[in-house]
């Protein structure tokens, strides 16, 4: 992920709906992890991960029939990312693996979906594990 | 809140695209078939309270100094 992206979500994600507005911007040149701030309310950023990052074998064509309602175009990258809960302390950070961020990469559209598919959780720590 | 009544077997159309139709009903459960346009997202209410409830725990346990001590995934 390179530069900051401004990014629309048009159904919002779920506990914050009405905020359709996100800029996305990498922690660092190269960082698998990207910052998600809410540019209509700057008090609402999240941390997110590149998922494939993560995992290699993450079923990203399970995400693109999800997202299907942004009408991407086939050949349209996709970038999927998942949402980092980081308590302290660090160690115990998980990644809703479960609840996917797709976002097109030409259309800067994006939305989170569930994945039906008992290999992923909402709470998987970053060696892998299943927190939950 | 607009209520209605349906046997098994019987439909409700909401706008163009999705038709939601009465399976089973079985003693307080009732089975429901749900038909949406490609992709559009339908959740279980817990699901989704769920869901919400994970996005409102990234967003308020967000420390970007613990955030930046995230190691780099190794993959």
């Amino acid at each position: 992920m390179s530069d900051t992206l401004s990014i629309a979500v048009p159904l919002g994600l779920p506990g914050i709906t009405s905020l359709a507005g996100f800029e996305l911007r990498a922690r660092a040149p190269g960082s698998a992890f990207a910052w998600l701030r809410c540019t209509e309310d700057a008090s609402i950023e999240l941390l997110a991960i590149d998922v494939l990052r993560l995992h290699a074998d993450y079923p990203v064509d399970q995400v693109r029939r999800g997202v299907g309602f942004l009408h991407l175009r086939e050949d349209e990258p996709l970038l999927v990312l998942a949402l980092c809960t980081v308590p302290p302390p660090p160690e115990a950070a998980t990644v809703n693996l479960l609840a996917p961020i797709a976002l097109g990469l030409r259309s800067l559209r994006a939305a989170q979906i569930v994945l039906h598919d008992p290999r992923w959780s909402d709470r998987m720590r970053l060696d892998g594990d299943d927190a939950s | 809140m607009l209520t209605l009544t349906r046997k098994i077997g019987q439909k409700i159309l909401i706008g163009n695209g999705i038709e939601i139709v009465v399976r089973e009903i079985r003693g307080r459960q009732v089975r429901l078939g749900i038909t949406a346009p490609d992709g559009l997202p339908v959740f279980r209410e817990e699901l989704y309270e769920e869901l919400a409830a994970s996005n409102l725990r990234a967003m308020t346990t967000l420390d970007r100094g613990r955030a930046d001590a995230l190691p780099e995934p190794r993959l």
